[in-house]
C-alpha cells in the first residue's frame, strides 16, 4: 500500500474512534458498556480497512517493482536499475488488474530463445533487479500481487537462454 | 541360481526390499515449483537437472525458502507466530518413460523391456514458512504399483555471523543418507541419476548406498564463510509398511546410526572446487534368520568415504563438471557369521566412482563415468562363483533437452568385470533409453 493512503486510511481509523469515544462519553455510558461500544467500531473500521486494501491490492498490478529478489551468492551485478514507475492505476474494480495481468502475461509469451536485450526490455520494461547467476546475467521482474520472473542471457551473446515467467496462475 | 549363497538370500534380499522401497534413491530431479516459487528459470540452481549450481546449493541451504511469490502473511508481534505462505502451492510432477535394452536377455525375463512409468512422482517442494521449506516427493514405479515417499527432505535454515563471516546454519528432517547434501559427488544425488531397474546390477554396495527411504533421520549442518560445510544426522529405520520393526523385519537399524559430511569448497583455478569426506556408521539386525529382526548379535558396518566435486566454465556458456568418490566400508558381521551365514568374521568393501560431464550450455551434455568396486573374498556372504564382489565398468550418456523442463537421454553401460569375474560380464552391459518431464 502506498505511504500516503495509508496514512489517510490511518487518520480516518483514529479520528473515528475519537469522535466516537467522544460520542460515548456525552451519552454518559457506564464505562464498560463504552469500552464494548468502542470495541465494535474499531471492529468495523478494521474490517473496512482490510476491504479497502484488498480492493487495492487486486488492483496494483503494474510494471515491475524492486521486490524482494532472491540475492545470488555467486555474483551479484552492483548494475542493479530501478523500477519503473506503476504504469496502471490503483483501482477498486478487478476488470483493470485483469486486464494489467492479461497485457503482462501477452508480453511474457513473447519472449524467446535468442532474443537480445533491446527486444526484452521493449517487451517486458526495465527489469527491477539485474544480477549474475552462474556466468548469465539475469533480469529479474517483480509484479506486486502476481510474483516474479525472470529472463536470463548468456554471458557470450547476450541473447536470451532461459527465462522463467511469473506465475500468472489462472488468471 | 548361481547366485543364492547368503549374500544374495539375506543382505541381498534385504538390500532388494530397500531398493524397491526407496524407489531407487539415485534418481533425482529438478523441480519446476522451485522455479516458480523464485521466479528464476531452471538454469539459475541447475547446470542440467539435477546437478546444483553454486546458486542451486545456496537456495538448497538456505532451506528452500527465497521466494518472489506473492504471500498470504500475517504477521505477529514477534519474528515467529504468524503465518507467511506462497499463495501457489509448491507442487509439481515428474514423468520418466523408459527402455532397455541387455546384451544377453535376463533368463525367464523379455529383453528390451519398457517401463511406462519408470517412475511417475508428485513433489511438494517450497518454503513451507520463513526460514523452513521442504522437498517431498512421492513416487509411483512400474515395479511397486503403488505410491510411496521417495526422496524427502525438510529443512529449517538461518544465519548468523561467526568469525565475521556470513554463516548458514539449519537442521534437516529426511529419509536417506546423504540427500541433504549440496554436491552431487555423495551417493543420493550422484551420476547417473537415473538407469535402468530391469537390467542386472552388481551384488555389492556399501550400506549407506541402500538405505533411502527405509530411515528417518534427523540432523543438523552449517556452512560457514561459503567455504566450510559441516553436517551430522542421526538415522533410525522407518521401515514403508510396517508400524515399528518386528522379528521378521530385515535391516534394522540398532538404536541410531551416525552420520557425518565435512566438506571445503573454493575457488580454484578458474572453477569451483569442493573435497570432503561422509560416512555413516550403522549396527544391524540383519534378520532373515541371522537374527531375529529386533534383537540379539548384530553386524556393524562403517561407511568412510571421500568425495570432489569440481566445476570448471569452459566457454562462456559451457561448464565441464567432474565428481569423484571413494567408499571404504568395514563390515563386521558377528551376526550373520554366528549363523554361518558369511565366511569371514568381517570384510571390507571398496568403491570408487569417477565421472565428468561437459554440458553445452543448458540444452545437452555428455558424460563418461567408470565406476569400480573389490573387496574380500567370500563366497558364502557374497555369493558369487569366486565370492568377490568385484565389479567394474563404464558408463556414457548423452542429454538433450529441447526446453529445461525435458530430458531425453541414452545411457550405455559396459561391464569389464561383473560380480567378481570378467567372464561373460558383457552380457550384463545395458543399452537405457529416457524421457524425463517435469512440470
Amino acid at each position: 500500500m502506498k505511504p500516503l493512503k495509508r496514512t489517510l486510511i490511518r487518520g480516518v481509523l483514529v479520528s473515528c474512534l475519537f469522535s466516537g469515544a467522544m460520542s460515548a462519553a456525552a451519552d454518559n455510558l457506564p464505562l464498560a458498556q463504552q469500552v464494548e461500544q468502542l470495541r465494535h467500531e474499531v471492529q468495523a473500521l478494521q474490517a473496512r480497512v482490510q476491504q479497502l486494501e484488498q480492493q487495492q491490492h487486486t488492483g496494483a498490478v503494474a510494471a515491475p517493482v524492486a521486490a524482494a529478489a532472491p540475492a545470488a551468492t555467486t555474483s551479484t551485478s552492483p548494475g542493479a536499475t530501478t523500477a519503473q514507475p506503476a504504469s496502471a492505476a490503483p483501482s477498486t474494480s478487478l476488470e483493470p488488474a485483469l486486464q494489467t495481468i492479461g497485457r503482462l502475461k501477452e508480453a511474457w509469451k513473447g519472449i524467446d530463445s535468442g532474443m537480445s536485450e533491446a527486444q526484452v526490455r521493449d517487451r517486458l520494461g526495465t527489469p527491477g533487479r539485474i544480477f549474475t547467476i552462474s556466468g548469465k546475467t539475469v533480469w529479474y521482474y517483480s509484479y506486486e500481487g502476481v510474483g516474479s520472473g525472470s529472463v536470463a542471457f548468456s554471458a557470450n551473446s547476450k541473447k536470451v537462454v532461459d527465462w522463467q515467467n511469473p506465475p500468472f496462475g489462472f488468471w | 541360481m548361481s547366485l543364492t549363497t547368503h549374500f544374495k538370500t539375506t543382505l541381498g534380499a534385504g538390500a532388494c526390499l530397500l531398493a524397491s522401497l526407496a524407489l531407487t534413491p539415485q534418481v533425482s530431479q529438478a523441480v519446476p515449483s522451485f522455479a516458480r516459487q523464485t521466479g528464476l528459470p531452471c538454469s539459475s540452481c541447475h547446470s542440467i537437472f539435477p546437478e546444483l549450481t553454486a546458486f542451486g546449493r545456496d537456495f538448497k541451504m538456505n532451506g528452500y525458502t527465497m521466494t518472489g511469490l506473492k504471500q498470504i502473511e500475517q504477521k505477529s508481534e514477534g519474528e515467529m507466530g504468524g503465518v507467511k505462505i506462497n499463495e501457489i502451492p509448491p507442487l509439481s510432477a515428474m514423468l520418466q518413460v523408459s527402455a532397455t535394452h541387455t546384451s544377453k536377455t535376463v533368463a525367464g525375463t523379455q529383453n528390451n523391456n519398457v517401463e511406462f512409468p519408470h517412475q511417475f512422482s508428485f513433489f511438494f517442494a517450497g518454503e513451507i514458512s520463513p526460514h523452513m521449506g521442504s522437498f517431498i516427493q512421492l513416487t509411483w514405479a512400474q515395479d511397486s504399483q503403488h505410491f510411496a515417499l521417495d526422496n524427502t527432505d525438510i529443512r529449517y535454515a538461518n544465519h548468523t555471523q561467526i568469525g565475521g563471516a556470513d554463516t548458514i546454519y539449519g537442521l534437516t528432517l529426511n529419509n536417506n543418507p546423504t540427500v541433504e547434501d549440496v554436491w552431487n559427488s555423495t551417493p543420493a544425488w550422484g551420476f547417473p541419476w537415473s538407469g535402468p531397474a530391469s537390467a542386472p546390477t552388481p551384488a555389492a554396495d556399501a550400506l549407506i548406498n541402500g538405505l533411502g527411504g527405509d530411515v528417518a533421520g534427523v540432523g543438523g549442518y552449517t556452512f560457514w564463510n561459503n567455504h566450510l560445510y559441516a553436517g551430522v544426522s542421526l538415522y533410525r529405520s522407518a521401515h514403508a509398511g510396517q508400524l515399528a520393526p518386528d522379528p521378521t523385519s530385515l535391516m534394522t537399524i540398532d538404536g541410531v546410526a551416525p552420520y557425518w559430511r565435512l566438506a571445503w569448497e573454493q575457488a580454484f583455478g578458474g572453477g569451483t572446487l569442493e573435497v570432503g569426506t561422509y560416512g555413516m556408521a550403522t549396527k544391524l539386525y540383519p534378520g532373515d534368520g541371522t537374527s531375529t529382526g529386533v534383537s540379539g548379535p548384530t553386524d556393524k558396518y562403517t561407511d568412510t568415504g571421500l568425495d570432489l566435486q569440481y566445476e570448471l566454465p569452459v566457454a562462456p556458456d559451457d561448464l565441464l563438471t567432474i565428481h569423484s568418490s571413494y567408499m571404504h566400508e568395514k563390515q563386521n558381521l558377528d551376526a550373520t557369521y554366528a549363523a554361518s551365514s558369511s565366511d569371514n568374521t568381517s570384510n571390507t568393501l571398496k568403491t570408487f566412482k569417477l565421472d565428468g560431464t561437459y554440458h553445452s550450455g543448458n540444452d545437452a551434455s555428455f558424460t563418461l563415468g567408470y565406476f569400480n568396486t573389490t573387496g574380500s573374498t567370500d563366497v558364502t556372504y557374497y555369493g558369487t562363483t569366486n565370492g568377490k564382489p568385484d565389479s567394474n565398468g563404464e558408463i556414457v550418456q548423452a542429454n538433450y533437452l529441447p526446453w529445461q523442463n525435458t530430458k531425453l537421454s541414452i545411457q550405455y553401460t559396459a561391464y569389464n568385470k561383473f560380480d567378481g569375474t570378467s567372464n561373460n560380464a558383457g552380457d550384463n552391459n545395458t543399452l537405457f533409453l529416457q524421457t524425463w518431464f517435469m512440470w
